[in-house]
């Protein structure tokens, strides 16, 4: 560990839909050591999934913009043509989709879905060979190879979603990008998913940022959480850090966990953050948090946030005004 | 694969009873009087009367209808002409050729421009490309078959001599009736593709092909228009239909010695046995086209194959419609 793998500096995507700007991603900063596990988290609308498209250049080509740079390996990925990002995607980034029930061509057999990847990435391959790296990803993600002939709706939707991720591992990629694998899947799969992925993870040595609104999981399976709200991440720091309850936390961090039951302390009532994520096109004033924030100050409503950094922890807050270096 | 083939085989038979029925009913309402169109000038109604009775017409026409499906089923015998006295099937038999080879020709024209335009559209949403294409298509859709056979022919037959006016000995005289077949089909199935296209473009499993670092040639062409053109192989059997339909006009404006023109000889002469028969006929083809379509369905997508879903029988009804305003 330790060699930069990726990295973002100051990376915004604004839509644009009939005129209307909609911010999604605001000056996210974020780095990413090789064989490291990160876990995104915030809640729908927040700006993640927009993040992991805009990493493999797949957001909406005429009605988004992206600056900033993505530094993946040293190369701007921003500024790469279509052929450059065209061998990257699959091969070097993959990304495991949301929704395995439409993620999949259902007019494909999943064995060829598999073997596209394959084939595309590696020129001249015989059709033997692909046929055996077939074989062979789908018995890692737990599937008999005998049913590679078959198509996506004869699978259930956790099958489903170990096809998807088999198509993503198939060239060993550097980065996965997981984009909530597990939330279309019931709390039983849930758990065989996210173990196998573990599994594979430590096998591959690959780097993931899992994206996800569910806390248990990031404590299962990553070393680094960002916590990202309304387009910008509020709070980074190692597992440790942020599931450390005598520390300090941003507002929004600690409302998440609140929002979730723990069963070691004996709670009557949940406390969920009041409100809903704010409308990109119409972000609030100063602390895009603070129409929600309980902790709301008079100087959270107006201004720049000033982000306060311990080592590699961060927080963007100014309750943390004194407590730590602020840069 | 082999039951899905069985069921839609048995069901044709069934369907050719309702359209018969209607062809039958409709012709009956009518109460073209063909018997005094046969008789000579001065006759007694004695005469009347027995060629009524040679012809079985002054029997209930239910019993005439089942005669006449029997004489079908059993001897494939369509009837006799009035007019020439002969069987019916000996001058439809010969003119199935042409019609069919026409519509053929026509229908795989019409795809071969409407995929392509559509694709390219759908590609190009809202772009220069997109716009004027669709303003075209929607001009050239809207564009009555007859209207446009008469000024192609005045146009470039009579005024410009280019092309001849009649008949379909050679490729020239293929080009004006294609011409005007294809051009409101391949403009209405363009429209077809596009919004289907537009639908696929956007699904997810095309960002799945990207991600994969596939080119977008083959996101397009091989993950998007493979999904795209499953609705668009029932909207190819409309076409035949239509095509067929249209065979009317079209094969009397250019005299093409189809079965269209010879429904509309017959209708001016009365001759009902005729008229029957070839709005049979080109229901029977009809059908059978349905039959090819149903089948090429399951074979192009997975899911019909597994659960032999018997989908889009209502195509059928508008065929028959199509049929009888024939």
């Amino acid at each position: 560990m330790g060699e930069t793998l990726l990295e973002l500096k100051d990376l915004s995507v604004r839509y644009t839909t009939d005129g209307v700007i909609s911010r999604a991603v605001n000056h996210v900063n974020l780095k990413l050591d090789k064989g490291e596990i990160l876990g995104l988290v915030g809640e729908t609308g927040a700006g993640k999934t927009t993040t992991a498209l805009s990493l493999l250049k797949l957001l909406p080509k005429y009605t988004s913009e992206v600056d900033g740079e993505i530094l993946f390996e040293g190369k701007d990925i921003n500024k790469m043509d279509d052929k450059e990002i065209r061998n990257i995607r699959g091969s070097k980034i993959s990304m495991i989709f949301q929704d395995p029930m439409t993620s999949l061509n259902p007019v494909f057999r999943v064995g060829e879905q598999i073997a596209d990847v394959i084939k595309i990435h590696n020129e001249g391959i015989s059709l033997h060979e692909v046929e055996d790296r077939v074989d062979n990803i789908l018995t890692m993600v737990g599937i008999p190879p005998s049913r590679k002939r078959e198509y996506p709706h004869q699978f259930s939707g956790g099958m489903k979603q170990r096809i998807m991720i088999a198509i993503a591992i198939a060239c060993n990629p550097d980065l996965l990008l997981a984009d909530e694998p597990t939330t279309a899947l019931d709390v039983t799969i849930q758990a065989q998913v996210i173990k196998m992925m573990r599994n594979l993870q430590k096998e591959l040595k690959s780097s993931v940022i899992l994206i996800t609104h569910d806390l248990g999981i990031v404590a299962n399976f990553c070393d680094k959480v960002a916590i990202m709200y309304a387009g910008e991440i509020i709070e980074y720091g190692t597992l440790e850090e942020l599931f450390d309850k005598s520390k300090p936390h941003h507002p929004y961090t600690e409302g998440l966990f609140g929002s979730i039951p723990n069963i070691q302390e004996k709670t009557s009532r949940l406390k969920p953050i009041f409100g809903l994520t704010p409308n990109p096109a119409e972000l609030p004033e100063g602390c895009h948090f603070h129409p929600r924030c309980e902790k709301c100050m008079e100087v959270c409503k107006s201004g720049e946030v000033p982000t306060y950094r311990n080592g590699d922890y961060r927080c963007q807050c100014h309750l943390f005004a004194g407590k730590e270096a602020a840069v | 694969m082999l039951k899905y083939t069985i069921k839609r085989i048995i069901l044709i038979p069934f369907m050719l009873l309702v359209i018969a029925l209607l062809i039958f009913l409709f012709l009956s309402l009518s109460k073209a009087d063909a018997i005094t169109q046969m008789l000579p000038t001065q006759y007694t109604p004695e005469d009347y009367y027995n060629l009524q009775h040679e012809l079985g017409l002054d029997k209930p026409v239910v019993v005439q209808y089942l005669n006449w499906v029997w004489g079908i089923i059993s001897k494939g015998d369509f009837g006799m002409s009035y007019k020439t006295r002969g069987p019916v099937w000996t001058e439809i038999g010969y003119r199935i050729p042409t019609t069919l080879k026409f519509a053929i020709v026509t229908t795989i024209c019409t795809l071969l421009i409407g995929v392509p335009l559509g694709v390219l559209c759908a590609v190009k949403q809202y772009t220069l490309v997109d716009d004027i294409t669709n303003v075209i298509c929607k001009i050239v859709g809207s564009i009555p078959g007859f209207w446009l056979a008469l000024v192609l022919l005045l146009t470039f037959s009579l005024k410009l001599k280019w092309l001849p006016t009649y008949g379909l000995t050679s490729f020239k005289h293929w080009i004006l009736p294609v011409v005007t077949s294809v051009l409101p089909g391949s403009a209405y199935y363009m429209r077809q593709v596009r919004s289907s296209m537009l639908d696929c473009i956007r699904k997810d499993y095309v960002r799945t092909a990207r991600s994969k670092g596939a080119t977008e040639r083959t996101v397009i062409y091989r993950d998007a228009l493979r999904n795209a053109l499953l609705p668009m192989i029932t909207i190819t059997g409309s076409v035949f239909a239509l095509q067929m339909g249209g065979s009317v006009v079209i094969e009397n404006v250019f005299a093409l010695p189809g079965v269209g023109s010879k429904i509309v000889e017959a209708i001016n002469s009365k001759d009902i046995p005729m008229i029957m028969a070839s709005s049979m006929m080109l229901a029977i083809i009809c059908c059978l086209m349905m039959l090819i379509i149903d089948l090429s369905y399951a074979l192009v997508d997975p899911r019909i194959k597994a659960t032999f879903v018997s989908a889009k029988r209502s195509k059928k009804t508008d065929k028959e419609k199509e049929k009888e305003a024939a």
